[in-house]
């Protein structure tokens, strides 16, 4: 039995009936079904136990810079290896499955809703092997990523410095030539992820660092590939290569994840490896950054659907009050909280953003699978869509998360802000997917700045022409009942076109600071129609399996006919999710447009 | 070496069951079937055994099950491709719910001979849906083949299986000579993860289908009831004052203690 409920209905949904992944990845059904099958029961067995003791214990760091990671992880992580989950997505030449980014997406979901902290290490090594497998040469991909993709060495991505955070390119940390790809690095880096630990015998960081005399900024470094240990002429790790952990941080949440700071080269004896040519730095991180946003977005997402499993099921047991609709009398029948309307409200919040983000986290790995395979004007218009919706992934997804986790911490009234009940924890391990892999604030103007007003407009246009023809083919479908879903839906379609051509102006006009105010209400303005989009497909395909179920026309008859039967429950809560979201959820974009559209300077004028 | 191994898509133990409407069968809306928990370390155990023998072994699972929706035997067969089998034989059966062991047993055993030689046959102790436990030693019989239950050691050497079984508390090693049937406790072998690239092979890897034309047997299940719903416990005290009141009640409202 899961401790944290997985949603594998709405997981195979989204992949098969919505998506229908099975066409457009070539995999049969029955070994799609054993992978998530799979994927389930060592998450279940191996992660979900381990989640809340090791959120207690943490990591351990040592006077010697050793750092020990808590009770179990070790155990969890040879199974990982054992089961040849860490190579899903590298190149069958590093030893890799070459599975598609749609089945890793529904992979992290069972991860990190099982055991954020876990995926910390997992996912960033996955992120560094398919960096290597695209930039690094035949000799490096042989030497580093076979052991990367394999999941026995850790890998690490150090962009952060105390000077350097959300601006990379203040960076400080030098290389300085060797020979050949050899350089001698010298830095400190913070904040890096899983930089020292136990659970692998061997580290390998990527390190941004400037060569002598590049150009300052972010175009002038470069990448490198920095062991923990030396190889030996066999290639097994041998000796230190002065890289040192000097501390470690205590945080708010992930606890199981190691966030260190590393020494490199503090005595001049630190070793790195030059990955494709200097001045590349940047870009080739990108390789990471871009995969590893999308992690982070479904990090929220995974998390808020945990949370939502573990509400749904207090909500169903807990007893308290009696029923409103018994108006002010208080009856001798207590009920379940579930029965009113507020938690309903609240656990239906939570349904419908952890399932829009599920399904806005697959297409996305599924755009990146047809992308791979296709060529010219199609492969750059899938890029262009995949460009718009990376930010979103990362920003909205970890945003509408983190809400939906304290949405349902609420459902359990004070029990929610006690450890016992493992909400809170998922709130704590929830927040930072809002700051690390470039903040919610970064993402917002990566989409306004680059992604739309980059392109004059014409990857967001391609989106809304493409939902507008959505609303406009399904108006009568479904016998009109989601009607008045779509037409809300263009509404606020069209919202987006003007909220677009007044920042236009603004941008037009050379009003940065008054663009870059309406940054963040503009990436929840399209999220929130990309989220209602997805959700108004979803309902139209649970209409279909109705229609083809006989489910009476009639909302109550509906209800009635669906009551105790899995599978028509399934659908039909699928449907009013896509209703609550567009009514409740959706409607909020109204205010979001008002943010953006507004001349209010209030913000830069006050003097705080 | 050839090595069969017989498995069946059995509702996860941890599935609450409802009975159907008409009283003998489960009810399967919402209940997830798994590859048989005995069985799968029978699979294990072949497996190691195909490992340890090297070149030419092979292993073969065999299911006679339902071939739609949750009950679907091919999944199972695919369960067992990914734990490492080589291929799969279906032996079709939509009406396998209830149905009579001998009948099972006949199936097997006539899908088993249709492939020639064998060396061993392993499957699980019991189906942990309908605890009958009696295809194995029918099977024994069907295959003219000496059979042994509960195995929980097996090794193979010179033409022989050298069985450990546990009975009763006490332990009991038997040799038997090949071919032979043998039936697993959980203790044959570790449990066993599939790994990803097994997954994914096993969708490649074949599953034959082979007909049998089923009866009724001999045998009608005609009620089916679920244990009772456990009920709410009761705390009676703290400390050694509780002692006579938790007597009492494991006497005489429990009724497990008797003197
Ligand atoms: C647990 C954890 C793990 C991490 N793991 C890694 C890792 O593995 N590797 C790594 O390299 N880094 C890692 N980081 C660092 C993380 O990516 C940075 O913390 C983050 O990018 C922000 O940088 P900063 O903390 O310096 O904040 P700052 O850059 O100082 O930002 C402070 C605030 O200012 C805003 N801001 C800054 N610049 C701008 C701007 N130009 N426009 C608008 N707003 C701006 C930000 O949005 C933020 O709200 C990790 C951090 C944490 C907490």
């Amino acid at each position: 039995m899961s401790i944290y409920p997985l949603q594998l209905r709405d997981l195979r949904f989204t992949l098969f009936e919505h998506l229908e992944a099975t066409e457009h990845l070539g995999l049969d059904k029955d070994t799609l079904d054993a992978f998530i099958d799979a994927g389930a029961t060592f998450v279940s067995e191996f992660l979900q136990p381990i989640n809340q003791s090791g959120d207690q214990e943490g990591c351990t760091r040592h006077e010697d810079g050793t750092v020990t990671v808590a009770k179990g992880y070790k155990e969890a992580y040879a199974q990982w290896i054992e089961g040849e989950w860490g190579s899903v997505r590298a190149p069958e030449s590093m030893g890799g499955q070459e599975l598609p980014q749609a089945l890793v997406s529904v992979l992290d979901e069972l991860v990190i809703a099982s055991c954020c902290a876990f995926h910390n290490f997992a996912g960033l090594t996955r992120a560094c092997a398919n960096m290597l497998s695209r930039r690094a040469s035949e000799a490096q991909q042989q030497t580093w990523g076979r052991k990367l993709v394999s999941a026995e060495w850790q890998g690490t991505m150090c962009l952060t410095e105390a000077g350097a955070g959300s601006d990379v390119g203040a960076s400080v940390t030098t290389a300085k030539h060797i020979e050949g790809d050899r350089y001698l690095i010298q830095g400190e880096k913070v904040f890096i992820t899983s930089g020292e630990h136990d659970l692998t015998p061997q580290v390998v960081h990527m390190v941004l660092a400037r060569v002598e005399g590049d150009k300052p900024g972010s175009k002038g470094l470069s990448i490198f590939i920095v062991p923990k240990l030396r190889l030996d002429a066999d290639g097994n790790p041998a000796t230190p290569n002065d890289v040192f952990c000097a501390g470690i941080e205590e945080k708010m949440g992930i606890h199981g994840s190691v966030t260190t700071t590393m020494k490199f080269g503090e005595n001049g004896g630190c070793e790195g490896y030059l990955i494709g040519e200097r001045g590349q730095g940047i870009s080739i991180m990108f390789e990471i950054m871009n995969e590893e946003r999308i992690v982070v977005g479904q990090q929220g997402q995974a998390l808020a659907a945990s949370a939502y499993a573990l509400a749904l099921k207090y909500a169903k047991e807990r007893i308290q009050g009696s029923s409103i609709a018994a108006g002010k009398r208080i009856t001798q029948e207590k009920v379940a909280i579930i029965e009113h309307p507020d938690v309903r409200r609240m656990l239906m919040t939570c349904k419908a953003q952890s399932e829009a983000g599920r399904a806005l986290l697959v297409l996305t790995g599924l755009l990146i699978d047809r992308s791979e395979a296709a060529e010219g004007e199609e492969r750059s218009r899938l890029d262009r869509r995949i460009g718009l919706l990376t930010p979103i992934c990362k920003a909205w997804g970890s945003e509408t998360g983190f809400q939906a986790c304290t949405t349902a911490m609420q459902v359990f009234g004070g029990y929610g802000y006690c450890k016992e009940y493992r909400v809170e924890q998922l709130v704590r391990d929830a927040r930072i997917a809002c700051v690390y892999e470039g903040t919610n604030g970064i993402q917002a103007i990566d989409l306004l700045f680059r992604k739309v007003a980059g392109d004059r407009g014409a990857a967001l246009r391609e989106l809304l022409d493409e939902i507008q023809a959505f609303v406009d083919q399904n108006q009568d479908a479904a016998d009109g009942r989601l009607k008045d879903e779509l037409s809300a839906l263009a509404k606020h379609v069209g919202e987006v076109h003007e909220v677009f051509a007044v920042l236009a102006q603004r941008f037009g006009g050379g009003d940065m600071l008054g663009s870059a105010l309406a940054a963040t209400p503009f990436l929840a303005l399209v999220g929130n129609v990309i989220g209602g989009y997805l959700l108004c497909q979803q309902a139209l395909v649970a209409e279909a399996a109705l229609a083809e179920q006989g489910a009476p026309a009639d909302a109550a008859a509906r209800r009635e006919w669906a009551e105790g039967h899995e599978e028509r429950s399934f659908y039909q809560a699928k449907v009013e999710t896509a209703r609550f979201f567009v009514h409740q959820l959706l409607s909020e974009n109204s205010w979001r447009a008002a943010q953006c559209k507004v001349d209010d300077r209030s913000a830069l004028q006050a003097v705080i | 070496m050839r090595i069969f191994v017989c498995v069946k898509a059995v509702p996860d133990t941890a599935a609450r069951i409802k009975v159907d409407k008409d009283g003998s069968h489960i009810d399967p809306s919402g209940v997830k079937f798994v590859l048989g928990p005995y069985d799968a370390r029978a699979v294990a155990k072949a497996i190691s055994l195909k490992e340890a023998a090297g070149d030419g072994a092979e292993v073969i699972a065999v299911s006679a099950g339902g071939t739609k929706g949750e009950r679907d035997a091919k999944k199972r067969l695919k369960d067992a491709l990914a734990l490492g089998a080589d291929r799969g034989i279906l032996i079709p059966d939509d009406g396998c719910e209830n149905r009579d062991p001998l009948e099972v047993a006949k199936a097997l055993a006539a899908a088993i001979k249709a492939e020639g030689e064998f060396s061993l046959v392993l499957l699980g102790r019991t189906a942990v849906d309908d605890q009958a436990m009696s295809v194995g030693p029918m099977l024994g019989a069907l295959l003219g083949a000496p059979c042994v239950t509960d195995a929980v050691g097996l090794e193979i050497a010179g033409g022989k299986a050298t069985v450990t079984r546990a009975a009763e508390g006490r332990q009991q090693t038997v040799e038997l000579t090949l071919p032979a049937v043998v039936s697993g406790q959980r203790d044959l072998a570790e449990e066993k993860y599939p790994k990803l690239k097994e997954i994914l092979k096993a969708g490649k890897k074949p599953i034959a289908d082979f007909a049998y034309a089923w009866t009724d047997g001999g045998y009608t299940v005609t009620a089916l009831e679920p244990p009772p719903e456990p009920v709410a416990g009761k705390i009676v005290g703290e400390g050694p004052d509780a002692v006579p009141e938790l007597f009492n009640l494991l006497q005489n409202e429990a009724k497990k203690l008797s003197f």
